[in-house]
């Protein structure tokens, strides 16, 4: 069977470990040892000498994906709207942050970068003016073979007008460079769940269906987990009928593992989760 | 979950500059799971042994630099601090501290959230105030520093 939907792990599961217990190399052999082959990382926490990109760093990337057989899947980036003092940020400034993280992403060998921007309300609408800086870098975007995809995450739900607008300026642009991240905490559907922490229990929630008219869009999906119980089973995400809707319509893209529970700075923890949850993904998966 | 680690707590030590004890100094992490641009680090709640200090008399110390007030720090709009790194903490208090254990409470003010909250837009024409909020962590933290 082609392997058209791929097992990946945000590093960012590791945070509570990361820069105490484990090390990016940990990050690695506990990705190879449950059969992950794609990593996002978070270039503001995983890159040493972020904003800036050193060789050494560089050339001990290359030899972890090689020796680990793991490939860059996701970037992950912010455009921090907000750092400076008594305004916000012009587009010549959010120009100048992306551009740097594209040529970092591209020389680090990402094609996939999840864009953070700065939100302004409660269903975590962008920054008004996203259109003007996303269409100042589409050239540059495509000169370093990256797709700047925002994260559709709880509490949005699919049909936001804000996800809509993402869909049309792809459509009216005909970019090749812009796309979208579903997180699939757009889907959880139990909030009481011993174990699980939640910050709004009437939080609403998307149908596994509902993502199929974006799925043309779709180019990376995070596989938000908040509990697996010792059956392979999550708890609040309804991992098999998602993973069967995008089977069915011809997903071809990773699966990244996030973590989003609890006790994860309690050494071992999250590796333990993570070889749940991917045992529960390829059962589902078939592969 | 970060708070277990945003402050070392051997790190305790009297300033002396010119021949002079000044105050003291800590070192502290970055509560959250990315490293920020300095601009975005605003403010410090610090209580040491009962006393807070005000922002003015608190200066940041990262990457090697000399340590930095938080006017200061609002121009370092593309200097990074780590999630790994460590900074330190520059307090004024003539004289220092006495040697022996103390009783810090700490709590870190940037806005590097991505907006969830109302405050968030808020805080870029003022910034939150030492102890009100800011960043991932939600509450004054407490340690106990030894000063050998």
């Amino acid at each position: 069977m082609e392997k058209k939907i791929k097992r990946g792990v945000s590093i960012y599961s590791y945070s509570g470990e990361y820069g105490r217990t484990m090390d990016l190399e940990d990050c690695f052999k506990d990705m190879h040892d449950m059969g992950a082959t794609g990593i996002e990382i978070l270039a503001n926490s995983h890159i040493d000498s972020y904003p800036v990109l050193s060789d050494e760093y560089l050339s001990k990337w290359k030899s972890l994906c090689e020796t680990y057989q793991v490939e860059p899947a996701e970037y992950g980036h912010w455009i921090d709207t907000r750092l400076y003092k008594n305004r916000n940020m012009t587009g010549e400034e959010a120009r100048r942050v992306l551009i740097n993280d594209f040529q970092i992403a591209n020389a680090l060998g990402f094609h996939v970068l999840r864009t953070k921007m700065g939100v302004i309300n409660g269903e975590l609408a962008p920054f008004p003016e996203w259109k003007e800086v996303i269409l100042s870098v589409l050239d540059e975007a495509a000169k370093y073979d990256v797709i700047m995809c925002p994260e559709i995450h709880l509490p949005s739900l699919l049909q936001d007008q804000f996800v809509l607008d993402y869909v049309d300026f792809i459509n009216m642009t005909g970019t090749k460079n812009f796309g979208l991240n579903i997180d699939l905490s757009v889907f959880q559907n139990r909030f009481n769940v011993e174990g699980v922490v939640s910050y709004n229990q009437d939080t609403r929630h998307n149908e596994p269906e509902d993502i199929i008219p974006l799925l043309p869009y779709v180019k990376c999906i995070h596989a938000k987990f908040n509990r697996m119980d010792d059956d392979f089973n999550e708890l609040t995400i309804p991992y098999p009928e998602i993973i069967r809707v995008l089977m069915d319509n011809g997903y071809e893209g990773y699966l990244i593992s996030e973590y989003e529970g609890i006790n994860k700075n309690v050494p071992g923890y999250v590796s333990h989760e993570l070889r749940k949850q991917h045992v529960m993904m390829k059962r589902i998966l078939g592969y | 979950m970060y708070e277990d680690f945003l402050v070392r707590t051997d790190s305790l030590e009297n300033v002396v500059e010119n021949g002079e004890t000044t105050g003291f100094k800590f070192a502290v992490r970055n509560a959250n799971y990315r490293g920020i641009f300095l601009s975005l680090v605003t403010s410090f709640y610090v209580e040491m042994d009962g006393e807070e200090f005000p922002i003015d008399d608190i200066r940041f110390a990262v990457n090697g630099a000399a340590p930095r007030s938080m006017e200061e720090l609002k121009k370092a709009v593309f200097e990074h601090w780590d999630m790994q790194d460590e900074a330190y903490l520059y307090v004024k208090k003539p004289g220092g501290l006495e040697k022996g254990t103390h009783r810090l409470g700490y709590m870190p003010g940037t806005i590097d959230g991505y907006g969830y909250k109302a405050t968030d837009a808020e805080w870029v024409d003022n910034p939150p105030q030492p102890g009100k909020g800011g960043g991932k962590t939600y509450h004054v933290c407490n340690f106990t520093l030894e000063l050998n």
